[in-house]
């Protein structure tokens, strides 16, 4: 069964996609405990990942869906990059295809972390493999033609807002992700605002036909998210809105919703309700990659109590669940978040310590007559 | 001795008294593993512990039924651990229609249907966790909806602990009676059938049976508790049992005082238009005798001195206050369900004869009646002795009667459908049964021979009437286990089959031993079952028979080919090994007093040595058996020229050395069956394989050394395209024959 698992890391993104064929997708890569506290509880992603592999050095795509340190610490230690030798050693992961927006290759001035994946992004677009730009800026072309490159010679690595991405498809791999954001128009701002050019993505599984949507949508605000929702309407993609299971933006940040926090629950405007209320399905399920929701307003950052009541109003909607990943299975020993994608939709594991229903279960005993 | 924690008396009410209640309280409260369960409240001042719980159990996104992420559950543990915890729904508004639901041990009504399972095993290994996690998984498995088969009733109508019906298998007779009532340990089981026979002990049980309208298909979901609540379950299906019940009764308050039960049969149908493909049968008895029942129900009245009157008319009967016991309804088993429950695949009823009902035949057509295989035809003319009864399934009130018979007595007593026959008669001299045993064998699909007399083996390989023959036996020692089987098109007779048996016996290195010990005076392959020289320990029987059981199945189920099989039993460590040869096609010719077979192996050893040799001839001798009673020479082995043989291109003369201990070690393991039975030789390419006149004075040659043996004897010359023989035998020549190398 193909499985989605969702990582305690605090209030950053982290999403491995593992399915049948063994093939995988990590989405974002965002090592954030500090191993020198003892009370950290967020998990030890490498450690996590690497145990996921079976004993592979290589995930067929790793995307970035933007360079905020939240959705790509420690990846410059521990994945293989092909730009420069220093990050070149046997124990790092592989990455086949790394997946950006372009965003991550236009953009100037970044440091640290950022700085070495935009180099590696670009590496790999100007050695035209292993990687695919989302979004096709005009300033794309002007930064392969300052290189000398053929513009056109590239085409086959970008993709753009409403097509699927190619390196995957329903047949062969039981997966398809559809590409919502970013869309040109959200790139071609100079100041290039990371949040709103990353990659927002509709991923759709197929298990014995029965198809389960999973919404992967980074940290966008409210204006991006109304605009991907206006646009995707607009090209009667409705049911590429469609989420069985949504990865809510912004570690449950009111900004995502409405400009305004509002006082117990925040009220987004119209599209986004309908996205909300009208496109999840029965039994779905939100996932917040965050902190536990706070009972009061002390903290300006996310996630937010408001948000969240309104998150937990369309799971009760849907008859569906509000999960947050810092606080699952509890607070004081969260642990991976991990969804099973089968024939009758998904399923959250909640597995207790050990295999106790597995071993006590009312396995029939031969030989005693039925009963 | 102390219990761990037991509470003492006086105890604050809010310590549980129940050791298990204590043990998920604390389970409940640690944090290091997850119990995704949460304690909502307890309360242990009543007669039960009682422990509210909210359990997440792990659900799919598509549910069968509306199971919720957050169930609220009630607990009540029996404060000694009698009885398991039942197991309560909180939430108002949940499906308890559509979940599997028992009756509580607490007296509470309708808990939900957890365990399964005889709580004295279960309690062993149910710590907290798997106690919450029994919960949870019943609460995923009921949302999945892998908890009840379609047509399952969700409720049981009756608790398991209650009084027991027995009805006859198949349909359920129109008229039943109460056979035999049988008490134990408080309860009664009764059986029921279609005669009338009495021996009921003491108490006397009176059938009022009811068959209702045809019902479309579903689960009762609610048990009448009283008289009015069966009254009106059965309105709608168009039975007024007030009325019959009075009738009925009015005609029975002369006889004694008997405890009423009452059976009523609810034909089923998928649908509106459908045949009726089922019946469900369920029973009550009401908690009064039936004198007291005809006064409750109106039609009776006592007059002062206690005599019943019967009432014409009067006021409406309070049904509700009449209680009803349910009583479980089991059906026995016929056939068909015979291979339900022991998962055999076959849809129907096979026809089999089994010649020899002793130690192994007497053990496998049990074993494949209670497998619901088929019916037996049972053909023995032997008398059961006491010395049977070690490896028999026959008993020892058998003694003394044909074995025949009993076993047919015994099958016809294991399942509620009988069919089986019995012809006492010996196989090999039936006189006036010989045409039922033709008939017999011409029905079966498959008959097997038990007896382990290579007579009858040849008997059957012959009998034309056979549609197809197998044949179990042991080994001398009883720890080999041997079956033989013709394909469908009996295209390899049982009796070619048994000689390549006796052939691999001979010459395959890991049966080396399996013959060893036949005596070579007397009987071949099997010391007979009243030999008791041998002891045979019962569990060798059961164990070999028991796999012979299941192939007879396999064989059953696979016409295609014929069967060598073999498993040896290592009676030192109960280890079993199976052996396989590949039956060989045969060669068959009729000649003037002879049938010859020639195995494709033997034709197929001469082609390859002479392939080999080219272009000088070469030859050897040949291995094979034979059975004078019915004039048959099977020729299965062509051994290769020894080395101190001459080869050229024109002639051979074979040599001698190391011949005859090699062919003496194989008539010693195959039990002094495979013998030299004449030699081959290769003719070169160009010349054909007819006998030159060399080849004529090695048949002459055969003929005055063989002859006067009175065994027959072969000569066969392989050619490029046919291999030609000739066979002799008491003075004579049997004659010639060729085999066409292009049909084999």
């Amino acid at each position: 069964m193909p499985k989605v698992t969702f990582f305690p890391i605090g209030n950053a993104d982290t999403c491995l996609i593992e399915l049948d064929n063994d093939r995988r997708t990590l989405f974002d890569f965002a090592d954030m405990r500090n191993p020198d506290d003892k009370d950290d509880k967020r998990c030890d992603l490498e450690g996590e990942i690497r145990a996921r592999l079976d004993g592979g050095n290589e995930i067929d795509v790793v995307a970035f869906t933007h360079l905020d340190t939240d959705h790509c610490k420690r990846a410059s230690e521990v994945f293989w990059l092909n730009h420069a030798e220093k990050y070149q050693d046997d124990d790092r992961i592989k990455i086949k295809t790394m997946w950006v927006p372009a965003t991550a290759i236009l953009e100037e001035g970044v440091k640290g972390q950022a700085r070495t994946l935009r180099s590696e992004a670009r590496h790999r677009f100007i050695e035209g493999e292993g990687i695919r730009v989302f979004g096709r800026p005009d300033a794309l072309n002007d930064f392969l033609k300052e290189r000398g490159i053929d513009p056109a010679k590239r085409r086959n690595l970008i993709s753009d807002a409403g097509t699927l991405a190619p390196e995957f498809n329903l047949a062969a791999d039981g997966i398809e992700f559809f590409v919502l954001s970013p869309f040109a128009e959200h790139c071609e701002d100079d100041t290039y605002k990371r949040n709103d050019t990353a990659i927002f993505m509709q991923a759709t599984f197929d298990v014995d036909e029965r198809l389960t949507r999973l919404l992967l949508s980074a940290d966008v605000g409210h204006e991006v998210i109304d605009d991907i929702i206006r646009i995707t309407r607009k090209k009667k993609n409705d049911d590429r809105l469609i989420w069985d299971i949504n990865n809510v933006p912004h570690h449950t940040s009111y900004l995502s919703l409405a400009a305004e926090k509002g006082k117990d629950e925040t009220e987004p405007g119209e599209r986004i309700a309908w996205l909300y209320e009208d496109q999840g399905t029965k039994g779905a399920l939100l996932v917040s990659t965050s902190c536990p929701i706070p009972g009061n307003d002390d903290s300006d950052q996310p996630p937010h109590r408001q948000a969240a009541n309104y998150y937990k109003r369309v799971a009760k909607g849907h008859d569906g669940e509000f999960l947050v990943t810092m606080d699952h299975p509890s607070s004081t020993k969260p642990k991976p978040l991990e969804i099973e994608i089968g024939k009758k939709g998904f399923s959250v594991t909640k597995s207790a310590g050990g295999s106790a229903a597995l071993l006590t279960g009312a396995a029939p005993r031969a030989g005693r007559g039925g009963r | 001795m102390l219990r761990r924690g037991r509470a003492v008396a006086g105890a604050e009410a809010d310590t549980p008294r129940s050791q298990r209640a204590r043990d998920l309280l604390s389970y409940l409260a640690q944090d290091s593993v997850p119990a995704f369960a949460r304690l909502q409240g307890s309360d242990f001042s009543g007669a039960f512990d009682q422990v509210d719980l909210v359990v997440q159990p792990e659900l799919v996104q598509d549910k069968a039924v509306d199971i919720r992420h957050k169930e609220p559950v009630r607990l009540l543990f029996w404060p000694d651990d009698e009885y398991p915890p039942s197991v309560f729904s909180r939430r108002d508004n949940f499906p308890i229609d559509n979940v599997h639901t028992n009756f509580a041990a607490t007296g509470d009504g309708l808990s939900l249907c957890i365990w399964e399972e005889n709580w004295a095993d279960l309690k062993r290994g149910l710590t907290a966790q798997a106690l919450v996690e029994r919960i949870r998984d019943w609460f995923a498995r009921t949302a999945r909806g892998e908890l009840h088969q379609e047509g399952q009733s969700l409720e049981p109508l009756i608790p398991s602990t209650a009084n027991t019906l027995i009805l006859p298998s198949g349909v359920p007779p129109e008229k039943c009676y109460v056979q035999k009532a049988i008490e134990s340990a408080g309860r009664y089981t009764l059986l029921l059938g279609a005669s009338e026979t009495r021996d009921t002990g003491f108490v006397e049980f009176s059938l009022f049976q009811e068959t209702v309208e045809p019902q479309v298909h579903g689960a009762l979901h609610a048990r009448p508790t009283t008289l009015g609540e069966l009254r009106d379950l059965l309105e709608p299906m168009g039975t007024d049992i007030s009325k019959k019940l009075g009738d009925w009764i009015v005609g029975r308050m002369a006889g004694n005082d008997a405890m009423a039960v009452l059976l009523i049969t609810i034909p089923k149908k998928s649908s509106a238009e459908a045949e009726v493909e089922a019946f469900e049968v369920i029973a009550f008895s009401p908690n009064v005798r039936l004198h007291e029942l005809s006064v409750l129900i109106g039609r009776a009245e006592r007059t002062p001195e206690g005599a019943l009157g019967v009432l014409l008319g009067g006021a409406e009967p309070d049904l509700s206050a009449i209680k009803l016991h349910g009583w479980r309804v089991v059906n026995r088993i016929d056939r068909s369900l015979a291979r339900l429950y022991s998962g055999n695949a076959a849809e129907r009823d096979f026809k089999l004869v089994g010649i020899g009902a002793g130690a192994i035949g007497s053990h496998v057509m049990a074993n494949t009646t209670r497998a619901g295989l088929g019916t037996w035809t049972v053909v023995d003319d032997d008398v059961l002795l006491p010395h049977n009864l070690v490896r028999q399934v026959q008993t020892n009130d058998m003694i003394g009667w044909p074995k025949a018979e009993t076993q047919r007595a015994l099958l016809d007593a294991i399942l509620d459908e009988d069919g089986c026959k019995a012809i006492i008669a010996n196989i090999l001299d039936s006189g006036n049964e010989r045409a039922a045993i033709d008939e017999a064998l011409a029905e079966a699909d498959l008959t097997v021979d038990f007896s382990a007399s290579p007579a009858a083996l040849g008997y059957l390989a012959d009998a034309e009437p056979a549609a197809r023959v197998a044949s179990l036996f042991f080994n001398p020692d009883g720890c080999d286990l041997v079956l033989l089987a013709e394909d469908g098109n009996r295209s390899v007779r049982i009796d070619e089959i048994e000689a390549q048996y006796f052939l691999a016996a001979g010459t395959c290195r890991p049966l080396m031993r399996h013959l060893g010990s036949a005596r070579l005076d007397m009987l071949r392959y099997a010391n007979a079952c009243q030999d008791l020289t041998r002891p045979l320990p019962p569990w060798q029987v059961q164990t070999l028979s028991g796999i012979a059981a299941g192939q007879l199945a396999t064989i059953l189920s696979d016409a295609d080919r014929s069967r060598l099989h073999l498993w040896r039993l290592n009676p030192e460590n109960g280890l079993v090994l199976p052996f396989s040869v590949t039956v060989s096609q045969v060669s068959r010719h009729a000649l003037a007093d002879f049938r010859v077979s020639v195995s494709q192996n033997a034709v197929a050893a001469m082609r390859t040595l002479r392939e080999r040799a080219a272009p000088n001839e070469t030859g050897g001798v040949l291995l094979g058996s034979f059975d004078l009673s019915r004039s048959v020479l099977h020729v299965l082995d062509a051994l290769p020229a020894p080395p101190d043989s001459r080869q050229s291109p024109t002639y051979f003369e074979r040599g001698a050395k190391d011949l005859k201990p090699h062919v003496d070690a194989i008539h010693l393991r195959s039990a002094g069956t495979i013998q030299y039975v004449g030699e081959w030789h290769s003719h070169p390419k160009g010349v054909s394989a007819r006998p030159s006149g060399d080849d004529e004075g090695v048949f002459a040659y055969l003929q005055a050394h063989i002859e006067p043996t009175g065994s027959p004897y072969a000569m066969f010359i392989c050619g490029e395209v046919d291999t030609w023989f000739r066979v002799g035998w008491s003075g004579c020549i049997s004659g010639e024959g060729t085999i066409d190398h292009a049909a084999g």
